[in-house]
């Protein structure tokens, strides 16, 4: 079959009434808790996952996919109003999209946006369903030694491209590995610090760590520091960009695009990185440099390709490889094993149905988005309105009845309650807890490849350096640790964050 | 003389990744090593662990001569105790109390710093989020919980 035959397909799945129900509720759900100031996409994909495992598997991950997108989308609308990132991504916008909305170009920073991310969605599916099965068949050549090499270079790239410090992220992931562990080992059954908690016998109940450590804690932080609340300083006049507009964002949009679908597709990258890499990349473009900070186009359709391309795209290693890219991807896939799906090389051959489902669905959703930002965009902007006073008991009621939704078990709730803490205490100390929910959903495949990897190199450990697939990872690894761990990378991003 | 460390929160939390590993590392010796061929139950999480506890030296001997963070931490102990208050109370009134007394003591709790300056803001949204919760989930859903005490 080749792809137009498969898209067919998908388009059938995606199309029943149903599916297409739960792809609309999805990305309404996501614009509308994502465009809420402090609430990222990690934390509405977390507040909402629980919600959708009653469904079957398609459709749940339909409408996750549309949570994920919609979310991170209207995180943008957040920025440009509030000059209020929700997520590291939309830093970039706050720069010249927040200027703008000064400037009284809020409307065309908005469609601008919505354009952008849009055609770069559609961009975006293309490639995940051209390149898909060819990273797949890749995989199909991966060893053990291979794919535990590939999960560390996941590991330690995606902790070296976050702001903080290697070490630190670096340990944070491995937390994640070692609370991966708990529970019974499947080779011999011996159960792992449970603590003579039966209900750890299963494994930590991963709802339960992404609802603790993003929704529960993002509550607690805010809640200490409720008095310092962002007026809505800009309103929206005019929203369809003036011709000017268009010409000057064509080529951004373009050129952020290619970016977000090349660091997409490698494994690892994290969602930060491409959206910054667009930003800077339009700045040295530019002739008047001088215009970018204070509300130049090109800042805002650029990264907000680049960001809607990288997070599509980001499908491709998780489907495929089973290695997500960045906290939100690592939700989606924690999601797809407790619905009993194995993302890896032959999640497409072996659910065709749920592979291009979900890949046509992902362009009706983006379609959707559009129409869902431009007539409604006023709408969402009176949402931010909304005090977070008001809305902060509403997350952590959901979130309450979503952990305990799962399974019934108020063990769960206590699970989240404990999460919240770690994360709480963890955040206070610069350690974001993104890099564990990666290691959390990583590790028990870590574990599982080094053991086999071991077991066929009889406990020779050079398997990993003579493997060339293996070693060529690790030597990635080092590298980018070495390189962002000193570089100017660094200190550009820390610039951007705070231009002052 | 005075010890100065450079970032305190990066030797704190150095401190922490320290402690967690030589903890993994000593809890977890009770779980059967094995040989790198043929690895025991607690194989991995020794390595693990002994990684996290390298880490979190690493990070706190670095940490001795870093540079100041740009901000220092800022401890709001009141809204952790209450919001962590809530959540569990909810865990311990959902199955018998019922849905709705749990949502009330998550609200209740949750908005602790306005109970007597805004009362009726709190009663608004206690009232708004228990009957759009019990609509929804057990009405809505048809959720196996009580709503009330039974």
């Amino acid at each position: 079959m080749n792809i137009l035959d498969n898209l067919a397909m998908g388009f059938s799945v995606a199309v029943t009434p149903e599916n297409f129900l739960y792809c609309l509720a999805g990305a309404f759900l996501g614009t509308l808790v994502g465009v809420f100031p402090g609430l990222g996409p990690v934390t509405t994909i977390a507040m909402l996952l629980p919600f959708t495992f009653k469904l079957p598997a398609v459709a749940s991950l339909i409408m996750l996919s549309g949570i994920y997108y919609g979310a991170h989308h209207s995180g943008s609308t957040t920025a440009v109003m509030l000059n209020m990132p929700g997520e590291p991504t939309s830093v970039v916008i706050c720069i010249d999209g927040h200027p703008m909305a000064r400037q009284g170009r809020a409307g065309p920073a908005l469609s601008i946006a919505a354009l952008s991310s849009f055609f770069a969605g559609c961009v975006a599916v293309m490639i995940i369903a051209c390149f898909s099965p060819v990273l797949a068949s890749t995989g199909l050549l991966f060893g053990p030694a291979d794919y535990a090499s590939l999960i560390v270079m996941a590991l330690v790239t995606a902790s070296a491209l976050s702001a903080e410090s290697l070490t630190t992220t670096t340990a944070m992931a491995a937390l994640g590995v070692l609370l991966g562990t708990v529970g019974t080992d499947v080779n011999s059954g011996t159960i792992r610090f449970a603590f003579g908690q039966p209900a750890l016998a299963d494994g930590v109940n991963f709802v339960a760590a992404a609802v603790g450590l993003f929704a529960f804690a993002d509550v607690i932080t805010h809640v200490g520091t409720l008095h310092q609340r962002v007026p809505l300083s800009a309103k929206i006049t005019g929203l369809l960009p003036t011709r000017a507009d268009l010409a000057a964002s064509w080529k951004a949009i373009l050129r952020g695009t290619a970016i977000g679908s090349a660091f997409g597709i490698l494994p690892g990258t994290g969602p930060l990185i491409s959206s910054f890499a667009s930003y800077v990349m339009e700045r040295q473009l530019a002739t008047d440099r001088t215009r970018f900070g204070n509300g130049a186009i090109e800042g805002v359709a650029g990264p907000e390709a680049a960001n809607n391309a990288a997070a599509l795209t980001h499908f491709i290693p998780m489907l495929t490889l089973g290695i997500p890219a960045g906290a939100a991807n690592a939700l989606l896939m924690g999601a797809l094993i407790m619905q009993g799906i194995a993302p890896g090389p032959l999640l497409i051959s072996q659910h065709a149905n749920l592979f291009w489902g979900v890949v046509a669905s992902m362009w009706i959703g983006n379609l959707m988005l559009l129409v869902l930002n431009l007539p409604l965009v006023g709408i969402w902007v009176r949402l931010l309105a909304i005090p977070y006073r008001v809305l902060y008991p509403a997350v952590l009621v959901f979130c309450c009845i979503g952990v305990y939704s799962v399974s019934n078990a108020t063990f769960d709730v206590y699970l989240a309650a404990g999460f919240a803490l770690i994360g709480f205490v963890f955040k206070q100390l610069d350690c974001s807890p993104a890099p564990l929910i990666l290691g959390l959903v990583l590790g028990p495949m870590l574990e599982e490849n080094m053991r086999r990897a071991l077991l066929l190199s009889r406990g020779d450990f050079s398997i990993f350096l003579t493997r060339p697939i293996s070693l060529s990872m690790l030597i990635v690894t080092v590298a980018l640790a070495v390189i962002f761990s000193r570089s100017a990378f660094r200190d550009r991003q820390a610039r951007l964050a705070n231009p002052q | 003389m005075q010890i100065r460390i450079g970032n305190p929160q990066r030797f704190a939390s150095g401190l922490i990744f320290l402690a967690i590993g030589a903890f993994g590392m000593i809890d977890g010796a009770r779980y059967r090593l094995g040989s790198a061929t043929h690895m025991g139950p607690g194989y991995f999480p020794f390595v693990v662990s002994a990684v996290i506890a390298l880490l979190g030296l690493a990070s706190a001997v670095t940490s001795l001569r870093a540079a100041h963070p740009k901000r220092p931490a800022v401890w709001h102990i009141v809204p952790l105790i209450c919001v962590l208050a809530g959540i569990v109370t909810f865990g311990l009134l959902v199955e018998h109390a019922g849905l709705v007394l749990a949502i009330a003591a998550v609200v209740v709790l949750g908005c602790y710093q306005r109970l007597l300056s805004r009362p009726w803001e709190v009663l608004a949204i206690g009232i708004v989020l228990v009957v759009m919760s019990v609509a929804l989930f057990i009405h809505g859903l048809g959720m196996p919980w009580q709503a009330f005490p039974s």
